[in-house]
């Protein structure tokens, strides 16, 4: 590994460890004005839904620049826009269906890509998200 | 050190720190600086995922899926 790879790496890993605690921060308290149990369903599965629409925008634009192969940006948007529907149909179920659709997406994905540093913070995103709110990954 | 270590932290602050706590204010803020109610969350539930929907679908559209792709 050069040193600009290892430089890289290690931005990447530090993000993704800045990213999950400033997540954590954020999202375990919702604001105090959200009282009931459904705004604060809908405020954790916006919160989700934030996450996913910065991966599909992040691989649209990979894609765009060639950065990103077509058939692996397609797995993404097509699980973006299937947990979009999800988490905006069941805000307060979206947990199980949502981890298990993501799951097989990265399964699809080239370990290749899961380890590009360029994309290890925004898939991690995806990771601690579902993690820090009741799915698994 | 020190020099060793900002060109790490910079890149990380920028691409990282300043959008999170930007994401974490408007979370906890409507456009007029006050709190969000639950019919605020709710409705931004659905105007976000409309909006990724939307532009996934799109993008889908565009790019169908051929045996070479």
């Amino acid at each position: 590994m050069s040193p600009l790879q290892r430089r890289k790496l290690l931005i990447a890993i530090e993000a993704s460890a800045l990213s999950m605690l400033l997540f954590m921060a954020a999202c375990v308290h919702a604001p105090s004005s959200i009282t009931t149990p459904q705004g604060q369903a809908a405020y954790t599965a916006d919160q989700v839904v934030q996450r996913v629409n910065e991966l599909e925008n992040a691989a649209i634009q990979a894609e765009a620049s060639k950065a990103l192969p077509t058939n692996i940006t397609r797995i993404i948007v097509q699980f973006c826009v299937s947990a979009d529907m999800t988490l905006k149909t069941t805000p307060a179920g979206w947990q199980q269906t949502v981890s298990v659709a993501w799951k097989q997406a990265k399964a699809q994905i080239p370990a290749s890509v899961l380890a590009n540093p360029a994309w290890s913070a925004t898939i991690s995103g995806v990771d601690v998200v579902l993690a820090a709110l009741g799915g698994t990954n | 050190m020190a020099a060793a270590i900002v060109p790490l932290l910079a890149p990380l602050i920028t691409q990282v720190v300043v959008p999170e706590i930007a994401a974490i204010i408007r979370a906890h803020h409507n456009a007029t600086g006050q709190m969000p109610t639950d019919a605020q969350v709710i409705a931004a539930l659905g105007t976000d995922a409309d909006g990724g929907i939307s532009v996934g679908q799109a993008w889908l559209a565009a790019h169908p899926a051929t045996p070479a792709s």
